[in-house]
């Protein structure tokens, strides 16, 4: 009896495989949590590209020899060149003094007050930096010069804010290559059987938008002067086109404690996340994680990342196994990045992740390396390039599938150039509202290649990506 | 580049100083640490070791003039300079202040260099140069309570007889530059403080150990950038320095020393108890 509903069973699995969407690799459990954290934070990591990119900007300006300056050490032409060669150089703090050096002799020299004042805010002086902005007389300046400066100071007055709070949102569209991550072959196994993907299985595009709102804060506790508290509130929804089974709306929250004394940094938190699927409720996904920073030398820094997720999976309608991957995940980074100036960071790191799922062919241990590279352009651009490859060994074969334990290589690269639109104004020679001019403009381009001894979860997808942004601090 | 210029400097001293014409002239050269830039008003030399007959003891001090191993530097009231280092190392000097030179060096690169100067009096400001970066734990400066350990910072210090008050100024800890998050170590025969968090000092009084960092006041601030003054008058937002001033008012510690003017160059307001991170 039992022998007989198996040998029915078995062909209607395989019908219903190969020739709808619930061969859907990205409602996978492991896929789609993991598309949605990545966007989520490639929202957060443009938009802090894009004001560091805004910061440098504000400094950028002939080649002079320190030897040239000391000889001469009053002519405030020679003073102001170098201050400017400094400064291209990233040495800010050099830079300053040169600035000081002018003012002692100028006390006048409004342009030289002005740059102090933005350098001595990019190195976090914002004491100082507030004294020398404030004691320029604004009718001096520039229309340019006037918005550089009351930006700055607008800036300070946020930074040095015991309870800072910001609110991001983002609006955008993406296109995939194949939505629905269908094998490149166009065949799956299914009981070590090869079948050809027909009807809405196989390889499918799609458009999608994409909406994100993400509000954070971070609050000293004036005990100590070395802990904050931080936390945050986050909503994502990404809508398809046509592929509405990848239809997805999440949200959740974090808080944590920060501790910052000299070169060591360290925060640990808590965070929770809820996720629905087709408009049913996907997965919850709670737990700890923390980083922890050390600075090796000026320009190297070594971080480890830890984070241990308790994630509870809910069968829907295009994912009925969801539940066998409920489990524990914990997954770790270590690295370093380097920043060989100012406008440039270099950051690789390796990381480790295993899963712990109900299932035991859900379970599975991942070795990753990941190479990442951020290029600050001037007036607010810049180019962000991240790689990574990872090798993914499974615990168990799924017998649905093949008598094969499943191992998986896999390889990503997304490149994202970003832009404020005052720039991209100012370039056509359109002047920007001020509400408009800090929206950032993205645009990401992003191959992703999966390889596995199961042709099920060979594949690739090309992603493009647009993203308009803006952050209010407040 | 900078580590370039600097290297090239290094060997033309070593140059000058193997030629056999340069012999005459070997101590000024080997004992050149730097140049005076930034001055106004009465600068002298106090004292000196390296080529005494040329340059006498209580001359004025001119822009650009060479400042050697052993020099004595004190300015008088409205005076004030800068001391450029070799290595690009920034030291200004207030008004009524005293500095010695006690043993600067510079070697084959930048992390072979030692810098150690005396602060006897007046206020002064430090901007780490490329020993400091390389080698920070070879750049202290000695103040009469004790000394302060550079680890690549910009630092502010007000120095009298009997008391001092020494500051991180920078840079933070949300630079966005590539330069090292500062930090200080203030040490007396009493005991030793760190100072890692910028816009925080501590105070010496002789025979005690150095107060817990607290935030700056306002005037203390304002005090410790008075080497760089004069300012220009200052023409806005009047309404917001009259109110830092009504919050952060000023008052001498309890039972340590009797009150002093605030903007005296010879003393300097007390810091309070710690406060909001505004005040940073």
């Amino acid at each position: 009896m039992k022998a007989r509903s198996l040998m029915l069973a078995v062909p209607v699995t395989v019908m219903a495989l190969v020739s709808s969407s619930a061969w859907a690799q990205p409602a996978n459990s492991e896929r789609a949590l993991d598309d949605q954290r990545r966007l989520s934070e490639g929202v957060r990591e443009t938009d802090a590209a894009a004001r560091a990119a805004l910061e440098m900007g504000l400094t950028a300006g002939a080649e002079v020899t320190w030897e040239q300056v000391r000889r001469n050490p009053d002519d405030p032409g020679l003073n102001a060149a170098w201050a400017r060669t400094q400064i291209q150089r990233g040495d800010l703090l050099g830079a300053s003094a040169t600035l000081e050096r002018i003012l002692m002799r100028y006390p006048n020299a409004t342009e030289a007050r002005l740059v102090l004042g933005l350098v001595l805010f990019r190195l976090d002086d914002t004491a100082t930096a507030k004294r020398e902005l404030e004691a320029i007389d604004p009718a001096q300046l520039t229309p340019t010069q006037r918005a550089d400066r009351d930006q700055v100071l607008a800036l300070i007055e946020q930074r040095t804010k015991r309870l800072r709070q910001s609110v991001t949102l983002a609006l955008g569209g993406h296109f995939d290559s194949n939505r629905n991550s269908s094998p490149t072959t166009g065949t799956i196994l299914i009981n070590d059987l090869p079948f050809t993907l027909d009807g809405s299985a196989k390889k499918r595009a799609d458009w999608g938008r994409v909406g994100m709102t993400a509000y954070d804060f971070d609050y000293d506790l004036g005990t100590d002067p070395r802990l904050s508290l931080y936390g945050g509130l986050n909503l994502l929804g990404d809508r398809q086109s046509t592929l509405k089974t990848y239809d997805t709306v999440s949200g959740g929250a974090n808080a944590g404690i920060r501790f910052a004394d000299g070169p060591v940094g360290a925060q640990i938190g808590t965070f929770w996340n809820s996720m629905s699927m087709t408009d049913d409720y996907y997965l919850s996904d709670y737990g700890l994680d923390g980083r922890f920073t050390y600075r090796l030398a000026s320009a190297w820094e070594a971080f480890t990342t830890l984070r241990l997720d308790r994630q509870v999976f809910h069968n829907i309608s295009s994912d009925r196994v969801a539940t066998d991957s409920s489990g524990v995940v914990f997954t770790s980074w270590v690295g370093s990045t380097w920043h060989p100036n100012d406008a440039h960071s270099v950051s690789l790191s390796l990381g480790y992740g295993h899963r712990n799922a109900a299932a035991n062919y859900m379970s599975n241990d991942r070795w990753a390396a990941r190479l990442g590279d951020v290029w600050l352009l001037g007036k607010g651009q810049f180019v962000s390039a991240v790689g990574e490859v990872g090798v993914a060994v499974y615990d168990q074969n799924n017998p649905t599938f093949s008598a094969q334990t499943r191992r998986d290589t896999d390889g990503r690269f997304s490149l994202t150039y970003g832009i404020p639109a005052g720039t991209l104004t100012e370039a056509v020679g359109v002047e920007a509202p001020d509400e408009v001019r800090d929206v950032v403009l993205s645009v990401t381009g992003e191959y992703y290649r999966s390889m596995s001894n199961l042709p099920n979860y060979t594949y690739a997808n090309l992603r493009s990506q647009m993203l308009v942004s803006k952050r209010w601090e407040f | 580049m900078r580590q370039a210029s600097y290297g090239v400097t290094a060997v033309l001293a070593s140059v000058l100083a193997l030629s056999p014409s340069a012999w005459a002239v070997e101590d000024s050269t080997t004992a050149l640490i730097g140049n005076a830039g930034g001055l106004s008003g009465q600068v002298l030399l106090a004292a000196a070791v390296i080529d005494a007959d040329r340059r006498p003891v209580g001359r004025q001090i001119g822009s650009g003039d060479p400042i050697y191993q052993g020099d004595q530097i004190v300015t008088g009231p409205g005076g004030r300079l800068q001391l450029m280092l070799l290595d690009q190392t920034i030291i200004t000097l207030g008004e009524n202040a005293r500095m010695t030179i006690d043993d600067i060096s510079f070697g084959p690169t930048a992390a072979d260099g030692k810098i150690s100067v005396g602060v006897e009096q007046g206020a002064f400001r430090f901007i780490s140069g490329q020993v400091a970066q390389a080698k920070p734990e070879n750049v202290n400066i000695r103040i009469p309570m004790g000394t302060i350990g550079i680890r690549g910072t910009i630092v502010g210090g007000a120095v009298t007889p009997e008391s001092a008050l020494v500051a991180l100024l920078g840079p933070g800890s949300e630079t966005s530059t590539s330069s090292r998050h500062g930090a200080i170590t203030v040490t007396t025969p009493g005991g030793s403080v760190d100072i890692t968090r910028t816009g925080y000092g501590t105070e010496l009084f002789a025979g005690q150990p150095p107060s817990p960092p607290n935030p700056l006041t306002s005037a203390q601030l304002q005090l410790l950038n008075s080497p760089r003054q004069p300012r220009p008058p200052r023409p806005a937002r009047q309404r917001h320095r009259r109110r830092e001033a009504g919050r952060f008012r000023l008052r001498p510690p309890a039972a340590r020393r009797p009150r002093q003017a605030c903007n005296s160059p010879t003393s300097f307001p007390a810091i309070p108890r710690p406060r909001r991170r505004s005040e940073r």
